[in-house]
């Protein structure tokens, strides 16, 4: 069995890579688990002695609430925005009328936007509404910001529907709810997937949002408060770093236990633009 | 015959109504949102609302000529441009290296790939707060050398104030200087050093996508093409630069927008990391915008941020929207 | 001198053997057509030839240099797709240029021989064009040139006329054929189909599952198969099967095949006389059985009896598809015969075409003879 010189520089560099990247990790995971007398700077890439979950203690103690705030947000947020975007998705490829492809040119655009530009507005807006503030503030924002890419995502999805199948139910005497509900709907579900996971993982993500139409700390999804935490000199770094760990474990999981359909999706060409 | 006629004409009026009635929310909901609030947000950046209460006085564009004037904003724009070229081709060339890697049967591919691919899912927010431990001064990867018996860096990543610039009494900058181009040598026109850390951590979450992006695009390569190569004496490396790069082009296109249009969008990645840094040398357009908008309440400056950020994001976007759907039009 | 010769050679996939100790020698300057049904190894043994892929065991030599270990693009052949692999974002004069470019030629020297390649295969006027604005019949000719320009040792076609149409398929046979008679170059070409095969091949190997079943010039296959497969996958519409009994001795055998009875010349007894007794599949060529009003002049005919199912008019020749007792044939005649559907008709075997084979072991019993005028003088080595 000869050895191919080529094949183990190849190795060499993807596992080089492979630790690279999982360096703050690393990190992160041994500067949870250390006691506090073991947490000091200089010692930052030793292993913990043992398994000690203090870090873990206080920073979820101050995380607490705020990790419930994004879930009360991202749920409700992800599940409309979904089906916007599948309903959006379903007329603009099944129902085209003229001019619906510039009306998908000029929804496609609200994707780039920088929302700075629309910040200020935004908040006086919501104010008005009375949801400034409030969790329900950041749904709302969070659904219409998030109809350009679900609509984009459920489009190029529902284009690999033949269109065959819907005239078929024309022709049956299906209206245009009833070819949704019976046809398209239930072929949905991996479109589902990738625009909820998607979804889920931005709105956790997402920071400008929440810290612009949010102000109290108890009301704060878990992205400002981790931010806060980092900022303040009383916060111990190593709580921090557990911090860290916390706010980002749920879209670790959705990645680890789902993550395939992530990739199937921008390799089916989702992100193309 | 006149009567199906009339009830088959009224059907189709009635379902082409129902579609339009089922995306108008979505419609009304990015009008107002999105193209109304920019007007909106427009209309801010030409009055004097430099308070908490709104005044919607005119003012013209001197907002935006006080801007321009302005070191911190000059500042800003310089920082944006180092951080998008740097970030963009440093995913660029990760990217695609990791993808032509991962191309060739290799053992454990998803695993890698996974690997790569999972800073994606983590907020900037957590991303800016490792990187801001491992790249502190008196930590993190300065100490890691001491673990193989090195001695330690003393680099000062993002606290590292200096700002690397051609220098006007040097051989290059009298050269730009007889070009007329003197006033290129100046620290303005500089590379924030401390620029380079947030770039790291950037990199770091990115690079995976576009390299996912490449994978999917050498795949869509026939092999009949590269065999073709092969027996026309072209080496894997030749096949790389002749056959594969250029049939990506559509690929890098795709890369260099998404990540473009993000870079000059970037703010939670500097806020949770590095803030304005020493001498505003991570300081970005984003950042400013919020300081001073929120926390100092000039709005209309704030305003007239945003409306240049988004200027320059429609520069890069706008022309690629058009070439991508009219793309797809002719396919 | 290019001579290749494959020296026991295997390829395997895990358990499948997609070639099988493949032995076989293709003399210089010869056109040696691989042919076969789809996954009888043909595809693979010339990229095994080609060094697109390594072999499992055996050797391969090119110009008797043992060529296993070296890389493709070393190993001076060129070669021609199935669906040409003309690299889309070039021009077609760099699709032609590429290979020289990547030996560093000089840009006269590539631009002299490129200019050449296009001028004889007629397609100067498209070398600024892009693959896509191109015909199918066209992209092949650019795939032909950028094989040419390489002046190889060796040139291998991947089954190239599948994508065209049936018109300029017969018409690039001929041209092929040409540019062989030109080049002076080995050609090793790889097809399912027998007609290009039989038309434009010196030689031809047949393939099945991996193995060698016989290799020879077309007369050799034609008039000679070695085995049922080779009978039945040479010449189209396919010969007739017929299993029966060889019964008999000496100078009197006869095939028996319940309703078909056939006597045998003395010649031929003589020869199968030792397999008295054997199970056997008779072959038959439908051109072989004859309407008895235009029996050819030297044809020794034997009677048949047979009732016809259904007749094709072809135009220059009517298919009769007879059953004699319950056994179906098909049998191409004059297309003035006055048979019909229904009808009880006589035909004539032509009692020298007369194939017979063993029925268990598949091998031809014995070999007819090729008739005078289709044979060759052999070919020195």
């Amino acid at each position: 069995m000869t050895i191919r010189w080529s094949r183990v520089a190849i190795y060499t560099v993807l596992i080089l890579f492979a630790l690279l990247y999982l360096m703050p990790i690393y990190v992160l995971l041994v500067t949870g688990l250390k006691s506090f007398q073991e947490v000091r700077l200089e010692q930052m890439w030793n292993l913990p002695s043992g398994l000690r979950f203090d870090s873990f203690r206080e920073a979820y103690d101050a995380l607490d609430s705020n990790l419930a705030n994004s879930f009360k947000m991202v749920i409700p947020a992800t599940v409309v925005s979904c089906m916007l975007g599948s309903v959006n998705g379903y007329v603009l490829t099944k129902w085209r009328f003229p001019g619906s492809d510039i009306l998908f040119f000029l929804l496609l655009y609200g994707m780039f936007i920088p929302y700075q530009s629309v910040l200020i507005p935004l908040v006086k807006t919501l104010q008005q509404l009375h949801v400034y503030g409030s969790l329900w503030g950041l749904v709302v924002t969070h659904v219409v910001y998030g109809i350009p890419i679900t609509t984009l995502i459920f489009r190029n999805y529902y284009a690999n529907i033949p269109t065959e199948l819907v005239e078929a139910a024309k022709i049956d005497g299906a209206s245009i709810f009833g070819i949704y509900r019976r046809i398209v709907f239930p072929l949905s579900l991996p479109g589902f997937v990738v625009v909820a996971i998607w979804q889920f993982t931005s709105i956790w993500n997402d920071f400008l949002f929440a810290v612009t139409v949010t102000s109290n700390p108890t009301i704060q999804p878990a992205t400002v408060a981790l931010n806060n935490m980092a900022g303040s000199y009383i916060v111990e770094w190593n709580v921090q770093m557990a911090g860290a760990l916390i706010a980002a474990l749920p879209t670790l999981i959705v990645y680890i236990i789902l993550g395939r359909f992530f990739v199937r999706g921008l390799m089916a060409g989702a992100m193309r633009g | 015959m006149r009567f199906d006629g009339r009830r088959l004409l009224r059907r189709v009026t009635s379902e082409q109504a129902a579609a339009v009635a089922l995306i108008v929310p979505s419609v009304v909901a990015v009008g107002v949102f999105v193209y109304g609030f920019i007007g909106w947000s427009a209309l801010v950046a030409v009055s004097r609302w430099d308070t908490v209460r709104p005044d919607y006085t005119y003012v013209g564009l001197s907002n935006f000529r006080n801007l321009i004037e302005y070191f911190r904003f000059q500042i800003d724009i310089r920082n944006t441009v180092v951080f998008t070229l740097f970030f963009v081709g440093a995913c660029l060339v990760i990217g695609f290296s990791l993808a032509a890697l991962l191309d060739r049967r290799v053992w454990g591919e998803g695993l890698f790939r996974s690997i790569y691919l999972f800073p994606m899912a983590v907020s900037f927010i957590v991303t800016g707060v490792v990187w801001r431990w491992l790249l502190a001064p008196r930590a993190g990867v300065n100490i890691l050398p001491e673990k193989v018996g090195l001695p330690a860096l003393s680099y000062g990543w993002y606290t590292d104030a200096h700002v690397m610039n051609i220098h006007a009494d040097s051989r290059l900058g009298d050269a730009l200087h007889a070009a007329g181009l003197g006033f290129l040598a100046d620290p303005n026109y500089g590379i924030p050093v401390a620029m380079i850390s947030v770039v790291i951590a950037a990199t770091w979450q990115m690079s995976g996508f576009v390299m996912v992006m490449y994978l999917a695009g050498l795949r869509a390569i026939p092999d009949e093409l590269r065999d073709a190569a092969r027996v026309d004496g072209a080496s894997e490396a030749q096949i790389l630069r002749h056959i594969s790069l250029p049939l990506l082009r559509p690929v890098t296109l795709s890369a260099i927008i998404i990540l473009g249009h993000q870079s000059l969008k970037i703010f939670d990645l500097v806020m949770s990391m590095s803030r304005r840094g020493p001498g505003f040398a991570t300081d970005v357009p984003a950042l400013f915008m919020f300081e001073t908008t929120f926390q100092g309440n000039h709005f209309s400056q704030g305003a007239a941020i945003s409306i240049v950020m988004l200027l320059a994001v429609s520069l890069l976007v706008i022309p690629y929207l058009f070439w991508s759907l009219r793309r797809e039009a002719r396919l | 001198m290019a001579r290749v010769v494959y020296e026991h050679v295997t390829k395997r996939y895990g358990d499948v053997f997609a070639v099988n100790d493949l032995s076989l020698e293709i003399r210089d300057k010869e056109f040696l057509v691989l042919v076969g049904p789809s996954g009888c190894g043909k595809s693979t043994a010339i990229r095994l030839l080609a060094g697109l892929e390594p072999v499992t065991a055996g050797n391969i030599y090119i110009d008797d240099r043992l060529v296993n270990d070296i890389p493709a693009r070393d190993r001076d052949i060129a070669m021609v797709f199935q669906s040409y692999a003309l690299y889309p974002h070039m021009s077609v004069y760099d699709n032609m240029a590429f290979g020289l470019k990547m030996r560093g030629m000089h840009k006269d020297e590539i631009r002299q021989r490129v200019q050449q390649a296009a001028e004889a295969l007629d397609i100067e006027s498209l070398l600024k064009r892009k693959p896509a604005q191109l015909s199918g019949g066209q992209r092949q000719r650019v795939a032909l040139g950028r094989a040419i320009v390489r002046e190889p040792q060796v040139f291998l076609f991947d089954e190239p006329l599948s994508n065209l149409d049936a018109k300029l398929r017969v018409q690039t046979r001929a041209e092929l054929s040409k540019l062989h008679q030109r080049l002076e170059t080995t050609f090793i070409y790889v097809t399912h189909d027998q007609v290009e095969a039989m038309t434009m091949a010196s030689r031809i190997a047949v393939l099945k599952d991996g193995l060698l079943q016989q290799v020879g010039t077309p007369e050799d296959l034609y008039f000679r198969p070695d085995n049922v497969f080779v009978a039945g996958f040479i010449g189209s519409p396919a010969m007739n099967f017929i299993a029966g009994t060889l019964r008999g001795a000496a100078e009197e055998m006869t095939l028996d095949a319940d309703a078909l009875q056939v006597r045998l010349p003395a010649e031929r007894s003589r020869s199968l006389a030792t397999h008295a007794g054997a199970a056997v599949t008779i072959g038959i060529r439908p051109e072989d059985l004859h309407d008895p009003d235009f029996l050819p002049a030297r044809v020794r005919g034997y009677p048949v009896r047979a009732r016809v199912d259904v007749t094709e008019m072809m135009g220059n020749e009517k298919f009769l598809h007879v059953f004699i007792g319950t056994q179906p044939l098909l049998a191409r005649v004059d297309p003035r015969t006055r048979a019909r559907a229904g009808q009880e008709i006589e035909l004539t075997l032509d009692i020298d075409r007369l194939h017979v084979f063993d029925a268990t072991t598949q091998l031809a019993l014995d070999k007819i003879e090729i008739p005078e005028e289709l044979r060759e003088t052999p070919v020195r080595e």
